[in-house]
């Protein structure tokens, strides 16, 4: 949060940091409520007035700083439309949910523009209710009884740069789904909604 | 006169004029003397109800005051009275001041004569104590003189009587001696006699047995000869019968050689070296043959173990047929919901068209917000139509793999996500460009997932080679690994019953040794050996019983403890009308027992 001046004024690089926070403790969230890494590897903390999970495995936590420094500076140049955690079989490589981030940016802003007036608390109050939906999502998701892994894709423009470590990815949708949609939440500048594609159990 | 008249009507007018005034101030005044005689009339009430009040305040006060003067009355007189009483309490007071003052000094002569007399006293009872102590003293030196006097004449008395006593037993002993002598003495000269007589019969006895002897010894001498050539001979003979037999069976065996081999051969001379050379050709023959059957054995066994392992591969291909039939019947069956999907795909954009129409026919001018609709609506169209052909053209490649997928088993899944989901709704991936990062856990996870397989993969395999490369004549290798997995499982199972066994064996050693101490302990303690000699029937035996056979039976039942009959329990039949049967108490009945033996033992010891 180092470019906001006051405690209500967001500018574009204060939202890339508020949004990138936010994937930060909703990726940690997701891996630890549906289990893809064991409960022991995770520890607590406080954010957003809530009790947060965050993991302590090294390699995790080294992937996640490079993929969310790297999505900060797509959000900041505007490149970025979508963030998706997917989480797949490891034995059958099949996709088994996808949590979909859209990510909607005002177009007219840029990186030396007048900052946007808007309460921190409440931005941190909508982020707080997202986050309680996905812990409470547990109650209707599918248990995931075999082996999962997951993976970040990143939906961008056709024209972003694209650095060497980034590689084109399929989308891994899921065939016969169900889509329940979840809140969403907005610094001004940026707007993310937030949706959970799971595979029809039935 | 004019004026005058002018002022006569002015006034006459204002005289009109006032007169309706006056009117209106005599109303006025009437009023307000109505009002003032009202207020006149209630302050008149008033007047009279205060001085009612008046009047009565009047006569409470008189009543008042005659009251105050009646008790002012009273109360001089009882201060009177209190003046009096007092004086005569202050009188009274300082008599009695008075008195106690003497009885003080009084008091204080009778202490002080007390304090002298407790002196006195003090100092007599101390000089009585310490004449009492230098008596005592006395006493006890007078005892000690005395005791010692009377120990010394006791003493005296003593060893003078031990002394007699000494000297009396010595004659005693010395005369019993003597008699003992003396009696022996007259035996011994009663038996010389006849001692004579025996002893020249015995001396010519004897003449005559060694006589005999020498015989005997010199014809021992000859039997013994005589038995050892009888053995000899017998054994001879055994081996005489032994050899007849045995040249009898050979003489049989070499004829039957002989027939043997001129059957064979026509009436040629039969030798043995030939016939071992023979022998030996024919054994050679047979470990050849052998050898061809093991090695015959060997590779059934090896194409046994093939047709197993093809029978195998021919039940897995079958599994991956079933489940590839499967998968094609999903496969088709998405197809066919796919088809049906781009059917109402196609109808919507049938309908839309119809709409499009419907409104192009409808509008005849060319107004610009409807204008700006039908472009847009047209562009919504656009990308309709361009969703459809990706659609149509995935479904064409999902069929082209599902049809190339059939013989090799591999998961298509790129294909059915990218038949799954494109509608005209939302995803609209054409524009996007997705990427992740390549050092993702997802395919860390694969890869690991892939590496450990194939690890487990070359072990299974090299397992699998060293079984074949040891065991070659065995079964199977499916069974020699069963095999393998168990041995060790064995071992370790067999440590584990010996440790178990060794446990076991310690804790019964040391539970005997403990038992066994105990069972000591209570017999040197209680006198009693318990022993358990049927299923709730106790066998006691004391340790100063005279014999073995003398031992007590009790049987458990219940809880409660009977003494069952015996030949020893017939001879205790008081201790048990007294303890058992009175008192109901077989500790004290086993203690008076215990009594009763080791008075018994010590009276026997005293008197040996």
């Amino acid at each position: 949060m180092a470019n906001v001046n006051s405690a209500n004024a967001v500018t574009l690089k204060g939202s890339a940091d508020i949004v990138s926070e936010f994937f930060n403790y909703g990726i940690n969230s997701i891996l630890y409520q549906r289990g893809i890494y064991p409960p022991e590897s995770f520890t607590r903390l406080q954010k957003y007035g809530l009790t947060l999970l965050v993991t302590t495995n090294d390699k995790l936590q080294h992937y996640l700083s490079i993929v969310l420094k790297q999505l900060r500076e797509w959000l900041i140049s505007k490149d970025v439309h979508r963030l998706v955690v997917v989480i797949s079989n490891i034995d059958t490589k099949e996709t088994l949910e996808r949590w979909e981030f859209k990510i909607e940016c005002d177009k007219d802003i840029k990186t030396n523009s007048k900052p946007k007036q808007k309460d921190i608390k409440e931005i941190q109050n909508e982020i707080k209710g997202v986050i309680r939906q996905i812990t409470a999502s547990v109650t209707f998701l599918p248990l995931l009884e075999v082996p999962c892994a997951f993976d970040l894709l990143i939906f961008m423009g056709k024209e972003a740069e694209v650095p060497n470590e980034w590689a084109e990815s399929p989308p891994y949708l899921i065939p016969d789904s169900e889509e329940v949609q979840l809140r969403s939440f907005s610094t001004s500048i940026h707007k993310v909604d937030t949706a959970v594609t799971y595979k029809n159990t039935e | 006169m004019k004026q005058l008249e002018k002022s006569f009507s002015i006034l006459e007018n204002s005289v009109e004029d006032a007169e309706p005034l006056k009117k209106r101030a005599c109303i006025e005044l009437e009023t307000e003397m109505e009002k003032w005689k009202t207020a006149y009339e209630r302050e008149a009430e008033k007047f009279v109800k205060l001085k009612a009040t008046v009047r009565r305040l009047a006569e409470k006060q008189t009543k008042a005051e005659s009251e105050l003067n009646h008790l002012k009355e009273q109360f001089t007189t009882e201060r009177e009275e209190h003046e009096k009483q007092l004086l005569s309490s202050q009188r009274l007071c300082k008599q009695l001041e008075a008195d106690i003052n003497e009885l003080e000094t009084e008091k204080c002569e009778t202490v002080q004569e007390l304090h002298h007399k407790i002196e006195r006293l003090q100092g007599e009872v101390k000089a009585s104590n310490e004449e009492v102590e230098n008596v005592k003293n006395q006493m006890e030196l007078a005892k000690k003189h005395v005791l010692k006097e009377e120990e010394m004449k006791s003493n005296m008395k003593l060893e003078e009587a031990s002394k007699k006593i000494k000297e009396l037993e010595e004659k005693l002993s010395a005369h019993q001696e003597d008699m003992a002598c003396v009696q022996s003495l007259q035996k011994e000269l009663s038996r010389m006699v006849e001692m004579e007589e025996e002893n020249q019969k015995l001396q010519e006895d004897n003449r005559i047995l060694r006589e005999f002897k020498t015989n005997s010894i010199l014809l021992h001498e000859k039997l013994e000869d005589f038995q050892k050539q009888q053995q000899e001979f017998e054994s001879i003979k055994i081996q005489l019968t032994k050899t007849q037999e045995e040249n009898v069976s050979l003489t049989s065996q070499l004829q039957q050689w002989k027939s043997l081999k001129s059957d064979k051969d026509s009436c040629e001379t039969i030798s043995p070296s030939q016939v071992s050379r023979h022998i030996s050709q024919l054994q050679k023959n047979v470990t050849l043959l052998k050898n061809e059957v093991f090695m015959l054995n060997g590779k059934k066994q090896e194409l046994e173990n093939n047709k197993l392992q093809l029978n195998d591969k021919i039940g897995k291909f079958k599994n991956d047929l079933e489940n590839t039939n499967t998968k094609l019947q999903l496969q088709d069956h998405l197809i066919k919901r796919l088809q049906k999907k781009l059917l109402l795909v196609s109808k919507e954009r049938d309908s839309y068209k119809r709409v499009i129409d419907s409104y192009e026919s409808e509008v005849t001018l060319a107004v610009g917000p409807q204008m700006e609709r039908i472009q847009w609506l047209e562009s919504i169209l656009a990308e309709y139509r361009v969703k459809l052909d990706q659609t149509e053209s995935e479904l064409n490649q999902a069929r082209e793999q599902l049809l190339g997928n059939f013989q090799p088993v591999k998961k298509s899944e790129g294909s059915t996500q990218t038949d799954a989901v494109v509608l005209p709704t939302q995803q609209d991936h054409s524009q996007m460009r997705i990427v992740h990062f390549k050092n993702n856990p997802l395919d860390l996870a694969i890869q690991t997932r892939v590496e450990d397989l194939r690890q487990e993969n070359m072990t299974l395999k090299a397992k699998l080679e060293q079984l074949t490369q040891e065991k070659p004549s065995t079964s199977s290798s499916l069974p020699c690994q069963e095999k393998c997995d168990p041995s060790s499982d064995t071992g370790g199972l067999k440590e584990q019953l010996t440790v178990a066994e060794l446990k076991n064996k310690r804790l019964l050693n040391a539970f005997r040794k403990t038992s066994q101490e105990f069972r000591e302990v209570c017999y040197l303690l209680t006198g009693f050996k318990i022993d358990v000699s049927s299923q709730n029937k106790y066998k006691m035996s004391h340790m100063y019983s005279e014999s073995e056979n003398d031992y007590l039976l009790f049987e458990y039942a219940n809880g409660r403890l009977k003494l069952l009959e015996t030949e020893y329990s017939s001879q205790l039949q008081e201790l048990i009308d007294t303890y058992l049967k009175g008192h109901n108490s077989i500790p004290a009945f086993l203690s008076s027992l215990t009594l009763e033996l080791f008075s018994q033992q010590t009276y026997f010891l005293d008197k040996n």
